[in-house]
């Protein structure tokens, strides 16, 4: 079943680059549907996640904010 | 009743009726005859001078008399005139008088006048040292009772003056006013009866009046027009005047009157009691009604109404400016006592300005009243209110501006008091002498002057007490900043040295304080932090207290807690910055701020020492900025948009500005960061860096230069030299990108570097110089690079020695020493860019090349040095030169021992060896030797390294081992020789191009010792040059 994960980034953000990079890898271990959103985009989602970004969501839960290793993500995946 | 008995009572009537008729016009005649005996006696006119003289005390003279009967009855006299004794001069006259008679004492022949009338009276007064006039005195007298002195009686009752004209000059010392003329005059004085004395019910009687015998009291009715320097105006005055005590003079006198005047110059009234107002000028007019009611020398109580028009008031001491109100109001209640007023009620209304006004005005001490005074107001607009504010008083220059800078808004004044001596008050010689309470609303303006805001909305309360100003509940918008709540205090107001003390509540936009100018920043750090700040902007919330003592800048304590802010410091931007600022007056403490520069979070904490040398102490985190970002900040290079991740921790201590106060450590980790350090950048760097005071250790960093990939560590040290130490090893490296910063114009940083380092490269190329297993020792001092030790393998040879390339900014200069051994000419030839299948073997190079340059020709032509060739175990194959001689030789031609086919399988040899000396691009050599087993070539001469031209003297001799040879050789010109004992040797000239070079035979004279010894031929064989040419 594919985990549905989406990524609440923002432009020029060098630890957005970092994590998509880190859920690119593992997309390709493992089947993820992935959805990126800026934050910037809506005052809300700014002024909820605007200073912890990139946060990510699996499946609609937080799981995940600024860092995360590729380890990290695949134990929490497949947990 | 019947007509007839109507009839009878009718008749009987009449008659009584006519009866008395002729008894009424017989007592008339009989009257007339006894009035007119009277008057024809003389006696009356005696009498009349008599009084009057004694009762004015002016010495009278009357005209002739005449009687008048009809509706008036009386005696008229013509040329009435009351002189000043001493000196005569007239001080009434009047054309006619008219002095009326009781009708009834005539039946006793005795004659009783009980008033005068003065038709078209003319009066001369002067006032009296204080500038009074004293008409009242001079008519009182007239009207008291009278004691019968034989048949006449003047027992005057009323006095009417009709059509009079009074002129009045002031006497007072240092005036020269001009006089003040009342015309039309009617008055009418009646001597009061005692119940009309004692006043009606209800008012108050004359002071003391009740338990004294009450004196002579009339009342009066005025009407005059009152001139003076050409304006005039109408005036009507009623009332009673007492004399409480018998005497007859005005200010001794009871006054109840009521006075009403219409438009009179307000110039007349400031004149005369100018002097007792504090206004330099009044113009305008008064009207108005009032009564007056007490002794106008003990206490005079004033209530009515005064209407002013075109009033203009220059009061310098109370206002900046001449104040116009125009047309005023005033309804007043005022007790007058001669050397005091007290203020009851005084309640002003104009279009402008409505205020009260209580309190007292004495003038005991005589042009410098005292001034105890309440004012209070309702609510006016300010702009309109401002020019009737007594500011002056307070001779605070901060008062006048902040009132000058209201453009809106309306103040109420609860109180204005003043207590104390006008002189005390200007001098501000007690701070308790004036005060104000006022209440603000929704007052705006602006200040003049760069960095002050607009403010709008402004309400409160400002209290001035004891020369301390208050501030209580002020709120309102400056700029865009708000206050919700000010209260505070501002000591010394009124002088140079004053002490402020607020604390303050509100929103503040953080825009409007960063535009604030540096120069009201107090502390220097504050300004240092402010010169950085290039952008500020977003909403913060403050509680704060600001306190500025005397001659001491501001100091705050509070907490500012910023919400969404965004900042810029040189070119670094910081958004969605929120936390809290502590401020205290030693320092300013970020608390749980946090940010996101270039879009990465990051957390700032640290003091602002206000005080200290060293005034910033904050530390960052972040879990990852743009590397560009903080190479920039840290380094000064590169851009903000370079890619890779920092993450870390960095404390800055120190000065901002200051390069050598300042301090900044920190642990950095870096991933995939890139630094442009070079022209080509260093990328993908990962790795950690270390900081502390004294420097940067490098920690397992690993990057790519120019696309190879390397290791490095080592360490930064500041204060050292060299900077940095450190170890760089790579699998593989292209170090041409190390020397090509010529142009660069970003090589401040290079400029300076210093670095001392082991170099461990696997495979290495520089330029067309490919290496492998390249270890070396470098010094980079300033753009010299010093290789040491170095050694290298490169196309299976050995490279060893040391060198320096100097990478400066205009060209690339190097002086190296080395070694080669074993390369294979095709690879040697290579390293500089050149070709050939001509010559095989492997080169053996030991010497030293020098040179500089902007460009590799321009190199190539300063090169310089010398160095031992040796080329071992190769093939000459179609080398140009070598054929040509070869060919010119025509050896398969003349020799049965066969030759190798140069073309095919070229000459082998065993070693070419030469020494060469290297100028400016051209190398020469006096040894040039080929050992082969076919040939032996020598040669001297010179190559041109950028022309490419040689020019050279070479001998071969062919067949070395072959020791006879054919008896007979054809002589090729003189260059060929035939020896003996077979031996062999040609000369030949080789110039031109080295490409397509001219070769011609050469005398064997030409040749040297060397060429002989080189090829094996004793010399003794040969032909002595010398004798050749014999």
């Amino acid at each position: 079943m594919s985990r549905r994960l989406t990524l609440y980034t923002r432009l020029g953000c060098c630890l957005c680059e970092e994590m998509k990079e880190v859920v690119r890898r593992v997309a390709g271990k493992l089947a993820l549907e992935m959805e990126e959103i800026d934050v910037d985009s809506e005052p809300e989602l700014a002024e909820r996640h605007g200073n912890e970004v990139p946060v990510l969501f699996i499946d609609g839960r937080k799981a995940f904010k600024v860092r995360v290793t590729i380890r990290e993500l695949e134990r929490k995946l497949l947990g | 009743m019947s007509a007839r008995t109507l009839f009878a009572s009718m008749k009987k009537l009449l008659k009584v009726a006519g009866f008395f008729a002729v008894a009424l016009v017989v007592l008339v005649v009989a009257l007339v005859l006894a009035f007119y005996h009277l008057i024809q006696v003389g006696e009356f006119r005696r009498f009349l001078v008599s009084e009057l003289e004694k009762r004015t005390r002016l010495r009278a003279s009357v005209g002739s008399a005449e009687v008048r009967l009809g509706k008036v009855t009386g005696i008229s006299f013509g040329n009435l005139a009351l002189l000043e004794p001493d000196t005569g001069r007239p001080v009434m006259t009047s054309e006619r008088v008219l002095v009326r008679v009781a009708l009834l004492p005539l039946l006793e022949r005795r004659l009783d006048f009980y008033e005068i009338r003065f038709q078209q009276p003319t009066l001369k007064l002067a006032g009296d040292e204080r500038g009074e006039v004293r008409l009242l005195e001079l008519l009182l007298p007239t009207l008291s009772p009278d004691q019968e002195q034989g048949p006449f009686s003047l027992d005057l009752r009323q006095l009417k003056v009709e059509k009079g004209e009074l002129v009045f000059f002031d006497r007072r010392e240092g005036q020269a006013l001009a006089p003040i003329r009342f015309r039309d005059i009617d008055l009418t004085l009646r001597r009061l009866s005692g119940q009309a004395l004692l006043g009606s019910p209800g008012e108050k009687a004359p002071q003391g009046g009740q338990s004294k015998r009450v004196g002579p009291g009339v009342d009066f009715a005025l009407k005059a027009i009152v001139e003076r320097n050409g304006s005039g105006a109408r005036l009507e005055s009623q009332g009673k005047v007492v004399s409480p005590d018998g005497e007859l003079r005005l200010e001794r006198m009871w006054l109840d009157a009521e006075t009403q005047i219409d438009s009179m110059p307000l110039g007349l009234f400031a004149d005369y009691y100018g002097s007792a107002l504090p206004a330099a000028a009044m113009r305008g007019k008064i009207g108005g009604r009032v009564r007056w009611r007490g002794i106008p020398g003990e206490q005079v109580q004033v209530k009515g109404a005064v209407e002013l028009s075109e009033l203009e008031i220059d009061a310098p001491q109370f206002f900046a400016a001449q104040i116009a109100p125009g047309g005023a109001r005033v309804e007043l209640e005022v007790e007058w006592q001669p050397e005091e007023v007290r203020l009851a009620r005084v309640d002003w209304r104009s279009d402008e300005v409505s205020f009260a006004l209580r309190g007292t005005l004495n003038w005991r001490h005589k042009n410098d009243p005292e001034l105890k005074l309440q004012f209070s107001t309702p609510f006016l607009p300010f702009v309109k209110a401002r020019k009737y504010l007594p500011l002056r008083v307070f001779g605070s220059p901060t008062l006048e501006q902040w009132a000058g800078a209201v453009e809106q808004g309306e103040i109420s004044f609860v109180r204005i008091g003043m207590d104390g001596h006008l002189s005390e008050i200007r001098k501000r010689s007690a701070p308790g002498m004036i005060g104000f309470e006022a209440e603000l609303q929704d007052l705006g303006g602006r200040l003049p002057g760069e960095g002050h805001l607009p403010w709008r909305g402004v309400s409160g309360r400002v209290i001035v007490e004891d020369g301390v100003l208050y501030y209580r509940g002020i709120k309102g918008v400056f700029g865009n900043s708000r206050i919700s709540e000010l209260n505070g205090v501002h000591r010394g107001i009124m002088g140079e040295a004053g002490m402020v003390e607020v604390r303050a509540r509100g929103e503040v936009d953080l825009a409007e304080l960063g535009a604030l100018p540096g120069s009201r920043l107090a502390a220097p750090s504050m300004a240092q932090a402010h010169a950085q700040l290039k952008e500020l902007s977003g909403r913060g919330k403050f509680d704060i207290s600001l306190r500025k003592a005397a001659m001491a800048p501001y100091q705050a304590e509070g907490r500012l807690a910023v919400e969404s802010a965004a900042l810029r410091v040189a070119d670094f931007s910081f958004s969605q910055v929120r936390g809290e600022i502590g401020f205290s007056p030693k320092e300013i403490r970020l608390e749980k701020v946090s940010g996101l520069m270039a879009g990465a979070p990051v957390r700032a904490s640290g003091i602002l020492n206000l005080t200290g040398r060293s005034p910033f102490d904050l530390t960052f985190d972040s879990p990852g900025v743009k590397a560009g970002v903080v190479a920039k900040m840290l380094l000064g290079l590169g851009s903000p948009e370079d890619p890779g991740t920092v993450r870390g921790t960095i404390r800055y201590q120190g000065a901002l500005a200051s390069a050598e106060d300042k301090r900044v450590s920190g642990t950095l980790e870096l991933v995939g960061a890139q630094f442009p350090l070079f022209r080509q950048p260093l990328r993908d760097l990962s790795g950690k860096l270390r900081f502390d005071g004294g420097g940067i250790d490098f920690q397992g960093l690993k990057g790519r230069l120019a696309g190879s990939a390397f290791e490095f560590r080592g360490q930064w040290r500041y204060a050292e030299k060299p900077q940095l130490v450190f170890a760089l090893n790579a699998p593989e490296m292209d170090l041409g990108p190390l020397f090509t910063q010529i142009g660069d114009a970003t090589g401040e940083w290079y400029d300076r570097l210093q670095a001392r380092g082991r170099v461990g490269i696997k495979r290495a190329r520089y330029e067309n110089i490919e290496f492998s297993d390249l270890q070396t020792d470098l010094v980079l001092d300033r753009r010299t690079w010093r290789l040491g030790n170095f050694s290298a393998r490169s196309q299976e040879g050995a490279i060893q020695g040391s060198g320096s390339f100097t990478d400066g900014p205009e060209n690339l200069s190097f002086a190296i020493e080395s070694q080669v051994h074993g390369v294979p000419v095709k690879g040697f030839l290579s390293w500089f860019n050149m070709k050939t299948t001509e010559v095989t073997g492997n080169v053996h190079i030991t010497g030293r090349l020098d040179s500089s340059g902007k460009t590799g020709a321009e190199r190539k032509r300063n090169l310089n040095g010398a160095f031992h060739l040796e080329l071992e175990d190769g093939v000459l194959q179609r080398l140009s030169i070598l054929v040509r001689i070869l060919n010119l030789l025509d050896l398969s031609r003349w020799f049965t021992l066969q030759l190798p086919d140069i073309n095919q399988q070229g000459i082998r040899f065993r070693r070419i060896t030469g020494d060469f000396n290297v100028s400016r691009g051209v190398y020469s050599t006096q040894n040039l030797l080929v050992d082969s087993d076919d040939l032996r070539l020598s040669g001297a001469g010179k190559i041109d390294g950028v022309e490419g031209d040689v020019d050279l003297v070479v001998a071969v001799r062919p067949f070395p081992r072959v020791t006879s040879a054919v008896s007979s050789i054809p002589l090729i010109g003189r260059g060929l020789a035939a020896i003996k004992n077979s031996f062999l040797v040609a000369s030949f000239r080789v110039s031109g191009s080295a490409d397509n070079p001219i070769v011609i035979p050469a005398p064997l004279s030409t040749l040297s010792e060397f060429f002989f010894g080189a090829l094996d031929i004793p010399k003794s064989l040969m032909g002595l040059p010398g004798e050749e040419r014999k």
